[in-house]
């Protein structure tokens, strides 16, 4: 237990530094490019005095390392990442408000593919070689060749456009006094706000589908693949000659150490979902982290690209960690290593 | 796929062609592999012949034909018309000709230097070159490839080069991490132990001994990446950070005919089956390779 505590200590450690290291680079690479971002962002009728004032409110007017102390003095001690040319407020108001929205997508995403890819893999393994077997690998490798994008707009135009079922895209509003997390559909559940609770949600499956489609098919191919090679391991068949139940003997025995590649595929899964949700945002108008870090990038908004990344960055190093630990605890022979 | 003893003397004269044999019968003995491999193989054609086999070359460029725009896919037309009156089709395939390309650019970007710092890497284990090598990936991995693309494609000008540098930012270390574990379960294989052992120079020994042996998994790797590559390319040009218009791009195409959605579906719909033919072709050329060569870290 106490080795797992350093373990987790010391990946934490070794995140914070990659983190430190990636948003110097980032934050340099974004000042030896030729442009320029305050410009850009007040347009070409502003005059060259309220140009220079803004830079130099934003220290891109100092040297590289002095703009860079600045900024990780603001994060350090006021969670302040700077202001944000884009929306022109601090980027870590932008951040609040977004970033709760695309995590409620990512987390139904989630849940979707965890139960749906293990489900059909396991069913996929149990009928080997059946139909039903067949038909459930045909859609899983269509569903990993399909990109995110191309998924959202055949669901849109076969259950929002044709079949009207569901909104085309868009969020209902979200009410101010409602905010407790920022995630609408959870707030509105804990509020008791029913009818907006189940809007919003009616509004998420759309973007949660397209987004978790793929994944959910991969995880399939991978969680029977594992089921199968499991199956046919010493102790199974030991198990079912002494007698031990089927329920038990598939619940147990066989579910257990098939979860731990799917649990490693899983997280690399999470994180992509983070990335391909750029588009599903951009398709369905969703009010969420990604389609705010795609209009920073576009703009070269500094420190909203710089937030982009460590957010991002934070959320992929957590992933990873809960990971490793989670593949520890289902496979005791795994030994938890840091980087020193 | 071992063979037994009395045929691997009687064939031993040639064993690379046998080799190459052996491994094409397997590769052949699966159907979905040589789907997968005729696809890619007609995608390559229509790419290069893209001028040639289309109904409407000229509809690739700047174009404009208002009176036929919006057409609904017909025996003239055979994927539709855009808002411009330009033939799908024969934008499809010169798009296709910019997304193999973006790939192959990726690729040639990304490979040469990710294996030649695994290898390096690999070969110098647990000295400070290792570390600096290994730890310099980890900054690339820390945040998902299509965001780092993403920021390094839009610092510079949008279009095809930028995009494809984007990429190969974020696509270089997984060849590297793949090259030093490759590299690190050979170095205890006894025909490096005796190159070492009779004064080989390092450089021979990454170049002539090592890398030979670890060739068919990095290419088995390509082949599976360039679906995704092509995934991610046509993601930025969906965007607006790849090819430029007038141009056609099957990522543009796609996201212009968003807005015609549901009526004039076909804009959209044929660019994005088309990137679905791709993927889906090299992902079954690359699952056979690898069933081939027997390779489980991939």
């Amino acid at each position: 237990m106490q080795n797992m505590a350093l373990f987790i200590l010391r990946r934490i450690g070794y995140g914070l530094l990659v983190l430190l290291s990636l948003s110097f680079v980032v934050l340099s690479f974004i000042r030896l490019i030729p442009g320029d971002p305050v410009r850009m962002s007040l347009g070409p009728t502003a005059s060259e005095k309220v140009v220079r004032e803004v830079r130099s409110e934003l220290y891109l007017d100092r040297p590289i390392p002095v703009q860079y102390f600045y900024w990780l003095r603001g994060v350090l001690r006021h969670g302040d990442f700077g202001k944000s040319l884009f929306t022109h407020r601090a980027v870590s108001k932008d951040i609040a408000e977004f970033l709760p929205r695309s995590m409620e997508l990512a987390a139904c995403s989630a849940l979707l593919i965890l139960v749906f890819g293990v489900l059909l893999g396991t069913l996929s393994a149990l009928f080997r070689d059946t139909w039903l077997d067949n038909l459930l690998r045909f859609f899983a490798y269509l569903g990993v060749v399909t990109p995110p994008y191309a998924i959202a707009i055949f669901f849109l135009l076969l259950f929002a456009f044709y079949w009207k079922f569901f909104p085309i895209g868009g969020m209902p509003a979200f009410p101010e006094e409602l905010r407790v997390t920022g995630m609408l559909t959870f707030d509105a559940l804990i509020e008791g706000r029913f009818p907006l609770f189940f809007d919003s949600l009616w509004h998420l499956i759309l973007p949660a589908v397209s987004l978790s489609l793929g994944s959910i098919a991969y995880q399939a191919r991978i969680h029977r693949s594992s089921m199968i090679d499991n199956i046919n391991k010493d102790y199974i068949s030991f198990a079912r000659v002494v007698g031990v139940r089927k329920t038990t003997l598939t619940l147990k025995h066989l579910m257990k150490p098939s979860f731990i590649p799917t649990l490693t595929i899983f997280g690399l899964q999470v994180a992509a979902l983070l990335g391909n949700a750029f588009l599903i945002e951009v398709i369905f108008r969703y009010p969420g982290f990604s389609r705010y870090s795609l209009q920073v990038i576009m703009t070269k908004d500094p420190y909203g690209i710089v937030a982009v990344t460590m957010v991002f960055g934070i959320v992929f190093a957590l992933v990873n960690i809960l990971l490793d630990v989670g593949v520890a605890w289902l496979d005791p022979r795994v030994r938890l290593q840091a980087p020193e | 796929m071992e063979m037994n003893e009395d045929e691997s003397h009687q064939q031993r004269a040639r064993p690379r062609l046998d080799r190459f044999k052996r491994q094409w019968h397997k590769f052949s003995s699966n159907p979905l592999s040589l789907m997968g491999l005729a696809v890619v193989i007609l995608l390559i054609l229509a790419a290069i012949l893209a001028k040639v086999v289309a109904p409407h070359p000229d509809h690739s460029g700047l174009f404009l034909d208002f009176s036929n725009a919006n057409q609904a896919p017909s025996l003239r037309y055979l994927a539709g018309t855009d808002e411009y009156g330009r033939d799908i089709l024969s934008r499809m395939l010169v798009g296709l000709r910019y997304s193999l390309g973006i790939g192959l650019l990726v690729l040639a970007l990304s490979v040469p230097l990710g294996v030649l710092l695994g290898a390096i890497a690999g070969h110098y284990r647990h000295t400070w070159v290792d570390t600096a090598i290994m730890r310099s990936t980890d900054l690339f991995m820390a945040i998902p490839p299509l965001i780092l693309a993403l920021v390094v494609c839009a610092m510079f000008t949008p279009g095809y080069f930028f995009a494809a540098l984007g990429i190969a930012t974020a696509w270089w270390p997984w060849y590297t991490r793949l090259t030093y574990s490759l590299f690190t379960s050979l170095s205890n294989e006894l025909y490096i132990k005796y190159a070492e052992l009779g004064g080989a120079t390092h450089w021979h020994i990454i170049l002539k001994e090592t890398l030979p042996n670890a060739v068919s998994p990095i290419f088995t790797k390509m082949s599976l990446d360039m679906g995704m590559i092509i995934i991610i390319a046509s993601s930025m040009s969906f965007v607006g950070l790849g090819v430029q218009p007038p141009k056609p791009s099957l990522g543009s195409m796609v996201a212009e005919g968003m807005k015609y959605l549901p009526e004039y579906w076909w804009i959209s719909v044929f660019p994005a089956m088309m990137v679905v033919l791709i993927v889906l072709g090299f992902n079954l050329l690359g699952d056979g390779l690898r069933d081939v060569f027997a390779i489980e870290e991939i």
